[in-house]
């Protein structure tokens, strides 16, 4: 009977849950879903990290590459992020060119890369106006239950600490690269951005991490990421149904504790690969 | 390249920092002791993990590592057909292979390539034999198998975890789908190779003035109940009679071992339900 009531009608059977202060899963609606990171398994890549967040599951492969730099930039190397959202994450994905969501999340990856100074590009660089490091990092969605945006950011930062590069120098005679593949050097990642979101249901009320359901309920989505000084980095809502000032704060609070946790797993993941 | 508009960028030249190196060092097939690069026997294959329901919203889903091969395979369907023009009294049948970028030791394209369109192809053909097509007419079961780390017969890797998944699936059918690899170099045969035993390097020791050595690459589909072959694909130089007798009876073999592995994955699965 629920089963029924629930397919027919979503948007009651969720607000019967939310009058009372929990969601239909059993969380509270601040709370966030299990979240599991396990970095370094691939080793075709040059970093990698897997999480799991709730059953959102993204991959995240680092794959360095040599080219020359752009000439109105040439001490700069290149970080080039991608999100794939292939036709098995989800029963709504088709194959095909992609989708709108993985384009903005890959749009939002490169801004999140980009003004967080999480990969410093000067310091990718090899040879100033020869040769320099391109970074493409590529995050595959396995399977999608909703907040691509958190899991993204986690695993493309945890691949990026993870990621170790084969020492490069530049022979100035000849003007070809030496390459010593024995020796990997650590990739220097300066901050580390975390991502939270947030959706906005019955125009009200605020549920932490959304899963796809909760999306497709929602009349808006934030999302907002935060740096380890405290600082805010990126604060995202592309439109939707507006929300109070508090609630904007509220969610910034939430994020900043979230982002403590996260900060904490991949210490401890990263911890446990050295020992 | 064209740019691709729909994904960021990189510039439009980036080479591997150890491509030379890649295509130019020649690999040894066995150490000095006899055994095999990663210490494995000549028939040995590689220890596997599988697992099924990895993917929550997935009808069927399975994962499959073959020590550091890895491979995720999800079953959509019955679904209603993606054009609704077409009628077939059977059920259909699609199958997507695709390496995963960071999966190979150079990148991979976002894009399909003609080698992913291929093992596509040969996904399909290898497992439509075994499902029951006729038990779902005008519909259509989506495969998509995504290969996440290649070390070795990945095609392998793939046809398992794409049987095991329509197992999970629920979808009627004929018989599993097993399958494995068999390198064949000159008179040594080497079960399930790991990438560094199926490239095309020549090993070292190779004397150029005897005719040229045989070597090429056999992937072997099984269905084990039927005792049938749904897919063979071979590559490279082998004689007729090298690869009737050694190499078919060795990937059949070796086969029959990983049904074992995954008919008693299946039964776990039927009493956890």
């Amino acid at each position: 009977m629920a089963a029924q009531f629930k397919r027919i009608q979503l948007d009651a059977y969720y607000s019967k849950y939310l009058q009372r202060g929990r969601r239909p899963d059993g969380r509270a609606l601040d709370a966030f879903r299990k979240t599991i990171l396990n970095v370094g398994s691939i080793r075709t890549a040059d970093g990698s990290a897997l999480v799991r967040l709730g059953n959102t599951t993204v991959v995240c492969g680092v794959k360095a590459e040599l080219a020359a730099p752009r000439p109105d930039a040439p001490t700069k190397g290149y970080v080039v992020p991608n999100v794939e959202l292939p036709a098995m994450c989800g029963p709504d994905f088709r194959p095909g060119p992609p989708a709108e969501l993985a384009q903005v999340t890959s749009q939002l990856m490169l801004d999140v890369v980009r003004h967080s100074g999480c990969v410093s590009e000067e310091r990718l660089c090899v040879a100033d106006g020869e040769l320099v490091w391109v970074l493409y990092c590529d995050v595959v969605c396995l399977a999608y239950d909703g907040n691509l945006a958190d899991a993204c950011v986690v695993a493309l930062l945890a691949a990026l600490t993870n990621t170790r590069l084969p020492a490069v120098t530049l022979d100035d005679e000849t003007k070809r690269e030496r390459v010593d593949a024995d020796v990997r050097v650590p990739l220097d990642v300066l901050s580390y951005p975390v991502a939270t979101s947030f959706a906005v249901v019955d125009e009200r009320v605020l549920l932490a991490d959304p899963n796809a359901e909760e999306e497709s309920l929602a009349t808006a989505v934030v999302t907002v990421v935060t740096l380890e000084s405290g600082q805010l980095c990126i604060v995202h809502k592309p439109g939707g149904s507006p929300i109070a000032l508090e609630e904007m704060e509220r969610c910034i609070e939430l994020s900043l504790a979230r982002a403590k946790q996260i900060r904490q797993l991949e210490k401890e993941t990263r911890l446990s690969l050295e020992r | 390249m064209p740019v691709d508009r729909m994904r960021i960028c990189g510039p439009e030249e980036t080479r591997h920092p150890l491509v030379l190196e890649l295509c130019g060092r020649p690999v040894r097939l066995f150490q000095d002791d006899g055994t095999r690069l990663d210490g494995r026997s000549a028939d040995q294959i590689r220890p596997m993990f599988m697992k099924c329901g990895v993917i929550s919203h997935a009808q069927g889903s399975a994962y499959i590592e073959m020590d550091r091969t890895k491979a995720i395979c999800a079953v959509y369907g019955p679904r209603e057909f993606g054009k609704r023009e077409d009628f077939s009294i059977k059920g259909r049948l699609t199958c997507e292979f695709k390496f995963a970028t960071f999966s190979c030791k150079i990148r991979r394209q976002q894009q399909q390539d003609a080698e992913e369109k291929e093992f596509s192809q040969i996904l399909l053909q290898s497992l439509s034999p075994a499902v029951c097509l006729h038990k779902f007419p005008k519909a259509q079961v989506d495969i998509y198998v995504m290969v996440l780390e290649n070390d070795g017969s990945a095609l392998s890797a793939a046809l398992t975890c794409g049987s095991l998944a329509l197992a999970d699936a629920g979808i009627e059918m004929y018989d599993m789908v097993v399958a494995c690899s068999v390198k064949h170099y000159c008179k040594s045969t080497l079960m399930d190779p790991s990438a560094s035993e199926e490239s095309e390097l020549e090993p070292e020791g190779t004397s150029t003035e005897e005719k040229p050595a045989e070597t090429g690459l056999l992937t072997v589909a099984y269905m084990p109940s039927l005792n049938q072959l749904p897919g063979m694909l071979q590559t490279g130089e082998m004689s007729i009679a090298t690869t009737k007798q050694v190499n078919s009876k060795r990937a059949v073999d070796c086969c029959v071992l990983r049904v074992l592995l995954k008919r008693n994955l299946l039964q776990f699965i039927a009493v956890s339900s």
